[in-house]
């Protein structure tokens, strides 16, 4: 009869149901078993003293030999850089003859530090074209929302443009490993193709420009609180460069014996997110005193809200890519409130970006491919030089400074083998 | 009873109470109720979750939550999704941040701007897909990308500035609701919602023609109820409820960045199916409500036990596995011919 | 909803706006024999002003290009459809976190254990197919809407992702010698893309001999009635979701091949671009119309768009609103049609 031939075949329906969840879960299993765990460089001396930031330096990666034979006060700028710092074919590339076509490739705009990028290399541009250096107008492609950003579309923006005959590209990868083969194909056909905000270890024709601009404020909260409860504020589960900044931070804290890390929560990179995270964290930890937060990236507003809100005492956070609500804030609080930052805004990225590429393009000869910028950090001494004073917690705003205070031709000078930005520019 | 030949056999007192109780879920939230009650319970246990302070937390989470989450009832109830929650919840932040900040204008207007502007995208979205039959999964998507496109043309970017204290203050589960009654605003808010919106589905003619429309559209043309009305209501309905929850969101953070949004897009229709609101129904929103404070919860232990992303999306996963597979089952193919 | 009621005809009409109503009509018609065929007009129009903007469009890299970008979205696209297609509000949301996970499988399990050749494929496409059948039965067996148990996979999946690459700074990389790269460039003189795309277009061309791909439209049209004519619905939906998983694997295979990694923290990237892809390509979401073919249109649609606008230079923020109007008209076209189809 219909009735049992269904039941029969129905118990058998459920029977492979159940196999598959088996083996599905046996997989999920392994996996989470499986995953490593190791980091892209272990912290290199026993004896980082509390306080002091976490320094790879004995231990970076030099296959190429290059790394040794930069002076060493270049040498000393690579502290916290837990990559390898590999050789770049462009320190034989004779150049182009100006005027150049520049791309402009980023992920999409949801903070005002890209906002102002964006607008700067803008900037920069029209006054290179004045000068001759660039013509045509500046090839964007910005994607729209995260919802449908793949980081393929980037891959393919970066063919385009090279079809398209330009020059020069400044990217700001969504992710790191996928532009690989973009990045190389683009750079065996004589396009330079320079990153921030990221850094790609794998490709041989990339040129990475990054500050580790959290782990100073870790290890600077770290030495500041020395005794007591660590809450960690992490960033994108799965981001390679997330990792990074955590595993230093967590060498930071570490390093000092007195601090204990009590928690962790997701902040995602964002505010909004990071204020529900620390929210919930603290309604279910009550009785547990937070004596500090390190955070990996502009969530420090968010924080103090979420410690604002649950009518808590707002502990030192590490400010890791400052934005200017939070130093407002802090500026109206110096009195009482004690943290450390480390800032620097999108109009000073954009301008370093920008001559990196120019000199570049003008054949100066990048010696390294990997260039390390270290972020001037904020503690209450000089807060006022880079807060702006009466802003709410929620201006999106930017810290101030001048607009070479991120790497300065001085600064790009010692990775050139010929100085100076092309034309005088 | 003595059993009548050719009819079943008289069920026994097991059977009969479980047909009892299989039939009062029917009617009621309960398993909803009691799953919430478990799991509030292993929260304030192993979690310090039961002060007074930590409610509040978790209400006003929920409440942001379970407000999103309204729209989505209703198309849900009628049978389709909305795409657009998260997109039109942005759109509304930005476009009263803009409208506040480069045009100048005053707070209250811009708010009206948002909210009629939600409601007419929603109405157009209701319209298009009652008069050509299209799923309104489709449609509610490419209207929330057209929204979010519209207003990122003129912001040129997808962060928006601080929100008005009282705002601020209305969005905090710390305020007092009238700086007397000691539940915070947005629970009252949301308590308001729910109380009305039970009014408005089991009491009112609209809300009937609501449930008839997604329970058998043909019959329900049959009867004379102006289903384009219906749809085309309950899409602006969703709209607007969109567009003043981005408002609150917009209020209670910190600052607004372009994926304030995206949690509430698959978490309002969880909400609602979590709750135990069958696509196409029966269902209401104290299913959606109770839908909310669940997730709520069960988020607030994930967090507090400091689970990494990759665990909490699959308890999460699994956690809406197991609650539709105990009530939100449709009816057997061979019971539909 | 409202009964397609018949539009009369007005006594005397003029000569003009009868050849137009005979375009209409015509229109109309050719989108019902062919659900694809706005996509395809969509395809022609933006591929042709592509060409004729590209400074070398005849050579191979330009075509290798095309199709090896494409490939990931027109194959997540196609993964989704056979759900789509097999009625019942079936859907299938875990795609996407479906495709990374089977990329990690490649990248973390397969290749370091040598087995990155070709061994690789059966394992990959294999698991892809298990996994879709596993989310056949679960709509099968809890009867559960097939929108949210996908959606719930689809979060276990985005966390099976995390977990795999725990530390994505470690072994989430492949080597750039390994065969997969050709999929993404050349084999031989062919563009790599072809053997991605035209897999799946190949198992559902095979289909099409057998009498499963006439019952599974039956079955997407009216379940109930195919029921009744003793067709084993269950199986055809489980088979049906298990292709979208074998899709799923050619799909992360493509992405392997571009990318060389699999980052976990974007694994739900492609949900929204598959679904408006299937849209795009005229595939009815209430099932038993529309077809693979339609949804890698519509794919290249989103693609070709997209360059366009890159090549010139418009601002980002119209693409969003290019796409949302794109999506409309293929929508509200296939509505009309479909209409009109009920009044004949």
């Amino acid at each position: 009869m219909r009735e049992s031939g269904s039941r029969s075949r129905h118990v058998r329906a459920w029977i492979a149901a159940v196999g598959l969840l088996g083996v599905v879960a046996a997989i999920a299993v392994a996996t989470a078993t499986s995953s490593a765990s190791a980091s892209p460089a272990k912290a290199a001396r026993a004896t980082q003293a509390c306080g002091q930031d976490v320094s790879y330096i004995n231990k970076i990666k030099d296959p190429d030999g290059v790394f040794k034979k930069l002076p060493a006060n270049i040498q000393a700028r690579y502290g916290p850089w837990p990559y390898s710092v590999r050789a770049t074919p462009w320190e034989a590339f004779k150049g182009k003859k100006p005027p150049w076509k520049i791309g402009l490739i980023t992920f999409p705009v949801g903070s005002p530090w890209l906002a102002d990028l964006i607008k700067q290399v803008g900037v920069e541009f029209d006054k290179a074209k004045a000068k001759g250096l660039t013509s045509g107008s500046l090839v964007k492609y910005i994607q729209a929302s995260y919802a449908t950003a793949t980081p393929e579309q980037q891959a393919a923006a970066v063919q385009q443009m090279v079809r398209q005959g330009v020059d020069g590209i400044l990217l700001l990868p969504l992710a790191g490993p996928p532009l690989v083969p973009a990045i190389d194909a683009a750079g065996k056909a004589g396009v330079p193709v320079v990153i921030t905000d990221n850094v790609i270890d794998g490709s041989k024709y990339v040129v990475n420009v990054w500050s580790q601009n959290n782990s100073p404020a870790a290890a600077g909260v770290a030495g500041l609180v020395k005794k007591g409860n660590i809450l960690f504020v992490r960033g994108i589960a799965g981001n390679p460069v997330e990792q990074a900044f955590q595993d230093a931070a967590v060498a930071d804290v570490k390093a000092c014996p007195g601090l204990k890390i009590v928690g962790t929560v997701w902040g995602k990179w964002t505010n909004a997110t990071a204020t529900a995270e620390v929210a919930k964290w603290l309604a279910a930890h009550p009785d547990v005193k937070v004596d500090g937060v390190i955070q990996n990236g502009i969530m420090m507003a968010g924080i103090i809200q979420a410690f604002l809100q649950a009518g808590r005492p707002v502990p030192p956070i590490s400010g890791g890519g400052c934005q200017g609500g939070e130093l407002s804030w802090w500026l109206a609080h110096k009195s009482t409130y004690k943290s450390v930052a480390t800032c620097f805004n999108g109009f000073q990225t954009a301008w370093s970006e920008f001559r990196i590429l120019l000199r570049i393009l003008n054949g100066n000869g990048l010696k390294v491919r990997d260039i390390h910028v270290p972020v001037p950090v904020v503690t209450n001494s000089n807060l006022s030089v880079f807060a702006t004073p009466g802003k709410p917690l929620s201006w999106p705003g930017e810290p101030r400074g001048p607009i070479s205070g991120w790497a300065p031709n001085s600064f790009l000078d010692g990775y050139f083998n010929k100085p100076g930005n092309p034309k005088g520019f | 009873m003595s059993a009548i030949p050719g009819q079943p056999a008289a069920a026994t007192g097991a059977t009969r109470i479980w047909r009892r109780l299989v039939a009062l879920q029917a009617r009621f939230p309960i398993l909803q109720a009691v799953l919430l009650i478990a799991v509030y319970l292993y929260a304030a246990t192993s979690l310090s979750l039961s002060s007074w302070h930590s409610i509040r937390e978790i209400l006003t989470l929920a409440a942001l939550a379970g407000l999103a989450a309204t729209g989505q009832t209703l198309l849900i109830l009628m049978g389709g999704f909305d795409l657009s929650v998260s997109n039109f919840i942005l759109a509304s932040a930005l476009t009263v941040s803009v409208l506040r900040d480069q045009w100048g204008v005053s707070y209250e207007v811009a708010i009206l701007v948002a909210v009629v502007a939600g409601g007419l995208f929603g109405a157009l979205a209701g319209q298009i897909c009652h008069r050509f039959e299209i799923q309104p999964l489709i449609v509610t998507l490419a209207m929330g990308g057209i929204a979010i496109g519209l207003v990122q043309v003129e912001t040129g970017g997808t962060f928006a500035g601080s929100s008005p204290p009282w705002l601020i203050r209305l969005a905090s589960p710390q305020s007092d609701t009238f700086g007397v009654i000691g539940i915070p605003p947005l629970v009252s808010i949301w308590a308001v919602v729910a109380v009305l919106m039970a009014v408005f589905l089991h009491r009112t003619a609209a809300g009937r023609r609501v449930m008839a429309t997604g329970a058998n559209p043909r019959a329900a043309e049959y009867s004379l109820i102006r289903t384009r009305r219906v749809w085309t209501l309950a899409f602006a309905f969703s709209g607007v409820v969109s567009a003043l929850v981005g408002l609150l969101v917009a209020g209670s953070a910190a600052s607004v960045d372009s994926t304030v949004g995206d949690p509430y897009l698959f978490q309002s229709v969880v909400a609602v199916i979590v709750g135990g609101t069958v696509f196409g129904g029966p269902g209401d929103y104290s299913r959606t409500a109770l839908g909310a404070l669940f997730l709520t919860v069960v988020n607030f232990v994930l967090v507090g036990k400091g689970a990494t992303p990759g665990d909490q999306n699959m308890i999460y996963g699994v956690a809406i596995l197991v609650a539709v597979a105990l009530y939100g089952r449709e009816r057997r193919l061979r019971d539909r011919i | 909803m409202s009964t397609g009621a018949v539009a009369t005809e007005s006594p005397a009409r003029p000569a003009s706006s009868a050849r137009a109503g005979y375009a209409v009509t015509l229109g109309l018609r050719l989108l019902n024999r062919y659900s694809f065929a706005f996509a395809l007009l969509l395809t022609v129009a933006l591929l042709a002003t592509t060409i004729v903007r590209d400074p070398d469009p005849w050579s191979n890299g330009f075509w290798v290009g095309l199709l090896q970008n494409m490939a990931p979205m027109a194959l997540a696209a196609m993964a989704s459809t056979p759900a789509i297609i097999s009625g019942g509000g079936g859907f299938d949301l875990s795609i996407s976190p479906l495709m990374y996970f089977l990329a990690e499988v490649f990248i973390v399990w397969l290749a370091p254990h040598s087995l990155g050749g070709f061994a690789s494929v059966p394992i990959v496409l294999g698991l892809g197919a298990a996994i879709g059948a596993f989310n056949g039965l679960l709509i099968i067996l809890l009867r559960v809407p097939p929108v949210v148990a996908t959606l719930a996979v689809f979060f276990v999946l985005i966390g099976v992702d995390l977990r795999m690459l725990a530390n994505p700074n470690e072994g989430g990389y492949l080597s750039p010698s390994n065969w997969v790269v050709h999929l993404a460039d050349k084999v031989g003189p062919i563009p790599g893309g072809v053997f991605t795309l035209g897999f799946p277009l190949l198992v559902w061309f095979l289909l099409g001999l057998l009498p499963y791909r006439r019952t599974l439209y039956a079955v997407g049209s009216n379940d109930a009635t195919a029921f009744a004519s003793g067709v084993n619905v269950a199986l055809v939906r489980v088979v049906a979701y298990s292709l979208g998983g074998l899709f799923a694997g050619v799909a992360s295979l493509a992405l392997v091949a571009i990318s060389l990694s699999a980052n976990p923290s974007l694994s739900q990237s492609y949900t929204l671009l598959a679904i408006a892809a299937v849209a795009l390509g005229g595939t009815s979401l209430w099932g038993g119309r529309g077809g693979l073919f339609g949804s890698l249109l519509g794919a290249a649609s989103i693609y070709l768009l997209g360059n366009l606008l890159l090549t010139l230079q418009v601002d980002p923020s119209y693409l969003q609103v290019m796409y949302g109007g794109m999506l409309l008209v293929a929508v509200v076209l296939g509505g009309v049609a479909a209409r009109a189809r009920q009044a004949e």
